[in-house]
């Protein structure tokens, strides 16, 4: 008697030693029952096949192309000539960025104590969530953040013309510095703040896509100044307010 | 010259795109079956994106190249489903793991109306992914026992577990 099983991977011609697919042929050759018994077995694993293919939805298929498109971009990039008056702006964002991992880092190895906040610090007016949250963080953290978001300010204001050749290569370090003061905000518990940055993304991506006008790359530009600046601000009220009270 | 390597490059790009919109969906459909997860199938499919576009140069038969992402997005969604619930696919364990499924994944994949769909949602974690890789993706059992960290004789008696409940489910819904 051969056992389902020896049939299920007689069907799949995978799994049996030369001998057995052998033995289980022979069988099969006189044995209508058995014969009867695979059949069955082979159009009900047949009729397994039949999966519908589930379409991905519109948003991931253009994320997957948007990946591909800012690799080839960076690789184009790193092979064009860089002019050596932004040297030191990229070496200011490649700091900026080393010190986002650090603090990433950081927080996986050894999480840092989170400081009690004084009283006193709460009647702050701090009109926004992801400053209470990130007030309530360690002052390294606010300090290592203050100094990415000062960077990255900085970094937009000074960005060349979109028809510079080194305006691509800026505009991606600026998004991977992005993702990693992201990362250090949801390292550091504060989902607000990552949020914020993960909503920069898609503004910085459509100002690095080339059909983007150039007067929409400004008032893109513009608003995201305006957007860093005042997180600026408010994580100085609330980082001087922790000072003063600590 | 140079512009030889950027034409080469800019086609590579071109048929990366191409394949996106023409195989997209069937990678992302082979990811979900395996991860059961919208947003980990995606996530798996654009790893395989990112990691074949790296190592694109060693790639030679552009004819494959969406099965070439298709296998690593495959790998990918193991990958992330077994980073998921590593507890559940310890070597030791791999034969008797995951035979629970989360209630709420029963739940909804319940109200699909797709027969297969459901009777899949009878299956184990561990039952899913072997039926998936062995008979869907046509991967030899060795090699998913190789990828799994299991023995061959586990990967057998797991699919054979999955067609014989898929066998019983689908016969009910035949008979209702």
């Amino acid at each position: 008697m051969i056992s389902e099983d020896r049939l299920i991977l007689y069907f799949y011609r995978d799994g049996l030693a030369e001998m057995e697919r052998q033995e289980i042929a022979a069988a099969l050759n006189q044995d209508q029952e058995l014969q009867q018994r695979y059949q069955q077995l082979s159009s009900e694993l047949q009729a397994l096949s039949q999966v519908d293919e589930v379409p991905a939805p519109g948003y991931m298929a253009q994320q997957w192309h948007t990946a591909i498109s800012r690799e080839a971009q960076l690789e184009r990039q790193k092979q064009a000539p860089v002019a050596p008056q932004r040297k030191f702006f990229i070496w200011g964002l490649a700091a900026s960025a080393l010190l986002c991992l650090g603090v990433v880092i950081g927080t996986l190895i050894q999480p840092l104590p989170v400081a009690q906040r004084p009283q006193q610090a709460e009647a702050l007016p701090l009109p926004d969530s992801s400053v209470e949250e990130v007030g309530a963080r360690s002052a390294a953290f606010m300090r290592g953040m203050q100094y990415s978001l000062s960077d990255q300010h900085l970094g937009l204001d000074q960005l060349p013309p979109s028809s510079d050749e080194s305006y691509q290569l800026l505009l991606m370090q600026i998004i991977a510095q992005n993702r990693l003061i992201e990362r250090a905000a949801v390292a550091n518990k504060a989902p607000e703040l990552a949020r914020l940055m993960r909503a920069f993304e898609p503004l910085l991506l459509k100002m690095a896509d080339a059909s983007t006008s150039p007067e929409d790359v400004a008032a893109l530009r513009r608003q995201l100044t305006f957007e860093l600046g005042a997180m600026l601000t408010k994580l100085q009220q609330t980082s001087s307010g922790s000072v003063t009270e600590i | 010259m140079v512009a030889n390597t950027e034409s080469m490059q800019s086609l590579t790009e071109s048929e990366f795109h191409q394949a996106i919109a023409r195989s997209g969906d069937y990678w992302y459909s082979a990811c979900l079956r395996i991860t059961k997860n919208p947003q980990l199938a995606a996530d798996a499919v654009q790893d395989a994106l990112l990691n074949a576009w790296k190592k694109r140069h060693q790639f030679e038969q552009k004819a494959l190249l969406t099965t070439w992402i298709h296998r690593i997005a495959v790998n990918s969604a193991l990958s992330l489903l077994r980073s998921q619930h590593p507890e559940r696919w310890t070597a030791e364990d791999i034969d008797v793991a995951a035979d629970t499924i989360p209630q709420e994944t029963l739940a909804s994949s319940r109200q699909a109306a797709e027969q297969l769909n459901q009777a899949m949602t009878e299956l184990t974690e561990l039952e899913r992914v072997c039926f998936t890789l062995k008979h869907l993706e046509q991967w030899r059992i060795t090699e998913i026992a190789e990828e799994l960290g299991s023995s061959a004789n586990a990967i057998k008696q797991a699919v054979f577990r999955a067609v014989s409940k898929l066998r019983v489910s689908l016969a009910d819904h035949r008979s209702e």
